[in-house]
């Protein structure tokens, strides 16, 4: 799996706050998002138009956060 | 971070790619919950995160932070088999057994859901604040859970006479 920062949102305010950053993701019940991750089909993270498919090192330095619903 | 399992507080892994599968069997050392496909469709990871039946494959450790975890290790109690257990192994529940901690977490957590009266695929009426759990309901809410060996009959059986004594888990009709 492509490394990705994870984020827990305090409240609703919090969630739209966080959800808002680039590439972000919502993780909720009946998600299929972690295994598509696992699979890295989910990589869109690891994309960059500008430089192709950036892997690790982009992933790292544009984490993913995963956000939780409150 | 950290998080409860069968009653115990452990250290949440640091790297959010670590499954609660992962975390319970390769970080806390309890294999009784199995990993069989990985990806959701088996439920032979089954474990309860407050009660509820959950898939351990695709929830990630640190989703449950501050949850409270019960696997099969958990549901012993003071060195004796749980009532299902014992019921499986009275049923002949199994053959090879990879999917029986998960038949009977799920099961656990289904008892639950009847008891809070959610309703099912196969229920008549979904306003109903009772659920009667006769063989079709039993079976449809267990479905999700593959036996490869294909002991079906006696994982129903065993569940209906742990949580539905008098249910002859066998008949054709409600």
């Amino acid at each position: 799996m492509i490394p990705f920062a994870y984020a827990r949102a305090a409240d609703t305010a919090d969630a739209v706050r966080l959800g808002s950053v680039a590439n972000a993701k919502y993780l909720g019940g009946g998600t299929n998002l972690v295994d598509l991750m696992r699979e890295t089909i989910e990589r869109r993270l690891g994309t960059d138009p500008q430089h192709g498919h950036g892997g690790r090192e982009h992933a790292a330095a544009h984490p993913l956060p995963l956000l939780l619903r409150p | 971070m950290s998080i409860i399992v069968n009653g115990s507080a452990g250290e949440l892994p640091d790297d959010p790619r670590v499954s609660l599968l992962d975390y319970l069997r390769e970080h806390s050392g309890l294999h009784g919950t199995k990993k069989g496909c990985d990806q959701g469709a088996c439920r032979a990871c089954t474990v309860l995160a407050d009660g509820e039946r959950i898939l351990a494959c695709l929830a990630l450790a640190v989703q449950y932070e501050g949850r409270s975890v019960t696997t099969i290790e958990g549901l012993t109690e003071a060195g004796s088999l749980h009532p299902l257990q014992r019921a499986f192994i009275a049923s002949d529940g199994f053959q090879c057994g990879y999917c029986t901690p998960g038949q009977i977490c799920s099961a656990v957590g289904m008892a639950r859901e009847v008891s809070r009266g959610v309703p099912s695929y196969v229920t008549g009426d979904l306003s109903a604040e009772t659920v009667r759990l006769g063989r079709d309901e039993l079976r449809e809410r267990m479905s999700g859970n593959l036996c490869r060996c294909g002991a079906y009959n006696g994982v129903v059986a065993a569940i209906a006479d742990t949580y539905a004594p008098g249910t002859n888990a066998m008949e054709a009709a409600e």
